[in-house]
């Protein structure tokens, strides 16, 4: 009963409150309208990339400004919108709410929450289009992003302010990459941002249904803008997700965003701009269709201390067509990114996953932000595994090997096999660099290959359970002393003394 | 034979409207031109263009007010007025129309502007203003 009469001494305060005036607004009227694209006449005063508002409420952008008419995208139904209707400018450049509360949410690309977990209230709002940090303002990349994907965190480390494309056919776990690394930020200090452009709602709500599981939602923002919403909302939600990730860098946080995929973000830019008409160039994607990458990347950043020291990690994907990389978009934006993870159908169904191909693979500054400890190992590491590639290519055609041929050959198998990982089941970077060095210094070559996952998986429970000092001291250390190596090798040798397998060959 | 755009059109006819006296016979030429070269459909967009041009020339402007029931002679020129002083124009061409949606208040129009004052446009502002 209180609460009913609080209401309404609310809604009469409100309405008294409210001040009645005369408005002045701009109109405009729809000339033509179709395709998500409407062509307004009037609005001469109409900026570049500025709200606008039809007569039922839904929201367009200006694209095209010309001599008497612009040309304009509707960010949601546009069934509604008839020829001759109404358009009203709002003065506002697209902008949409950031803030903490977006934190754990689903969004579409204009912030609104399609979690059904309740209205997203924020005080501040971002426009989705903004100039990147300069020269000034940035740092060199030396902070390392815990992938907890070995292949990755060993050989094509990731820095937090780096983008790093993954590139890949369809079906051969790039999503899976990313998922996992998002979901192995747990407690490393990060936020992240899942961009899903174009992708179908059931993949992406499998996806939630999993970042819940983890607890991976607590730091993470979903902005999904699904296959069957129209272009321009495919088209503006990677702009959306970097405002709200920007929102984080710029509080000093460190971000990672995932742009999956942009592909199918050009492919809607294509598409706009074609109803636009725009002149088409090559693959029929318009002239700046570069530009729409670069400046999307360029957004990531990693602050100097002055500017408070965040960054904006950004982990694009892009699907080739048959393991083309030579085509526009992928070319494009390898050029644009800091490195590449390639993926391949091949190794995916040879059994080797994540599909990674390490030789096209490549971080071009990941490695200055990779911990001591990880750096060491991981050199011994690539060595091992190009010069596996070599031998493995000619030892098909004989068997009579010299010794160190066989060694190497024998070595390289279980390098292989160590760097085979399961979904959803990331390794911490403690653990990566304890079972490199074995590897490394030779402690595992007595253990057969067929077994090694065994012994990887129940090495690492062995590790939490004997051998947490040892996980400590490297964690706190960050550097493989002589007196961590030791002890490594010592835990390596208990344990080895435990396995029934090798006993039994003995 | 290539196109020749409305606005074109529009122009060419308002600069022989001018300079001539017998506006009916250039009127009559210009329709059978439009003929010749195929192009009467577009006659609605010449007209729109022309008046536009004419407008601008003449430094006048064509504004529209929406009230729900008739006004007086006074209330319309203040209208009148109040346009120019926004425009800084000499001459207001004015046209009526009755909506008794408005409810009240009244909606002057003039190139891009609205100027908004009805009753059912201060409802929906109070609106969504109540949450």
């Amino acid at each position: 009963m209180a609460d009913k009469t609080h209401i309404i001494e609310s809604l009469k305060k409100q309405i008294e409150d409210f001040k009645s005036q005369a408005v002045i607004e701009k109109v405009g009227k729809v000339l033509e309208i179709g395709d998500g694209i409407a062509r307004i006449s009037g609005l001469s005063d109409c900026m570049a990339s500025e709200m606008i508002q039809f007569e039922n409420g839904e929201i367009g952008v200006a694209l095209n400004l010309e001599e008497d008419s612009i040309g304009a995208i509707i960010l949601g139904d546009y069934l509604g919108i008839k020829e001759g209707d109404t358009v009203k400018t709002t003065g506002q450049i697209l902008q949409i709410p950031v803030g903490d509360n977006l934190v754990g949410r689903v969004v579409d690309p204009l912030g609104n929450a399609l979690d059904g977990k309740g209205e997203i209230s924020t005080k501040q709002f971002l426009p989705i289009e903004k100039i990147a940090p300069g020269v000034i303002t940035r740092s060199s990349v030396n902070q390392p992003v815990q992938t907890g994907i070995k292949a990755i965190d060993s050989v094509i480390p990731i820095g937090r302010g780096q983008r790093e494309l993954i590139i890949g056919d369809r079906q051969t776990g790039k999503t899976a990459l990313a998922i996992d690394t998002i979901i192995n930020q747990k407690g490393l200090n990060m936020k992240c941002v899942y961009v899903a452009i174009g992708q179908k709602e059931s993949k992406v709500s499998k996806i939630i249904a999993k970042f819940e599981e983890t607890g991976a939602m607590e730091y993470t923002t979903v902005v999904l803008a699904g296959a069957s919403d129209p272009a321009s909302l495919n088209y503006i939600a990677p702009y959306s997700g970097c405002a709200i990730a920007e929102y984080f860098m710029d509080k000093g946080e460190d971000v990672l965003i995932v742009y999956d995929d942009l592909s199918k973000h050009a492919v809607a830019y294509r598409e706009i701009s074609l109803l636009l008409r725009r002149p088409p160039g090559r693959e029929a994607y318009p002239g700046d269709i570069f530009y729409l990458h670069s400046r999307l990347l360029e957004r990531s950043a990693k602050l100097n201390k002055e500017n408070g020291g965040g960054s904006l990690t950004a982990l694009p994907i892009i699907e080739t067509q048959s393991g083309d990389v030579s085509a526009y978009i992928p070319t494009n934006v390898i050029s644009i990114t800091d490195g590449q993870i390639y993926l391949e159908a091949d190794l995916f169904y040879q059994g080797i996953r994540p599909a990674l191909n390490a030789g096209l693979s490549v971080s071009r500054v990941g490695s200055a932000a990779q911990i001591k400890a990880m750096k060491k190992v991981a050199g011994k590491l690539k060595l091992d595994l190009a010069q596996y590639r070599e031998l493995a290519a000619f030892a098909q055609f004989g068997s009579d090997l010299d010794e160190g041929t066989k060694k190497q050959l024998e070595r390289g198998k279980r390098v292989v096999e160590i760097m085979k990982q399961d979904q959803y089941k990331t390794v911490e970077v403690t653990k990566q660099v304890i079972i490199f060095y074995a590897l490394g210094q030779g402690l595992l070559d007595d253990i057969p290959v067929d077994k090694i996952k065994e012994f990887e998986d129940k090495f690492y429970e062995f590790l939490d359970v004997q051998a947490s000092d040892l996980l400590e001291s490297i964690k706190t250390e960050g550097d493989l002393t002589k007196k961590i190596e030791e002890t490594i090798t010592k835990t390596v040798n208990d344990y080895k003394e435990t396995l029934d397998y090798l006993i039994v060959k003995e | 034979m290539k196109k020749i755009k409305a606005k074109i059109y529009a122009q060419v006819l308002y600069q022989l409207s001018c300079e001539t006296d017998d506006l009916d016979s250039v009127l009559a030429n210009f329709v059978k031109l439009l003929v010749s070269r195929n192009q009467l459909s577009l006659i609605n967009e010449i007209i729109n263009d022309f008046k536009q041009i004419y407008n601008k020339n003449e430094n006048q402007v064509d504004a529209q007010v929406v009230t729900p029931f008739a006004l007086d002679k006074n209330t319309k020129h203040l209208i009148e007025d109040l346009i120019r002083q926004m425009n800084t124009v000499k001459k207001v061409e004015l046209t009526e129309i009755i909506d008794k949606e408005l409810i009240g208040g009244l909606v002057v129009n003039f190139d891009d502007t609205r100027i908004d004052t009805s009753i059912k446009k201060q409802l929906s502002l109070l609106k969504n203003n109540i949450k």
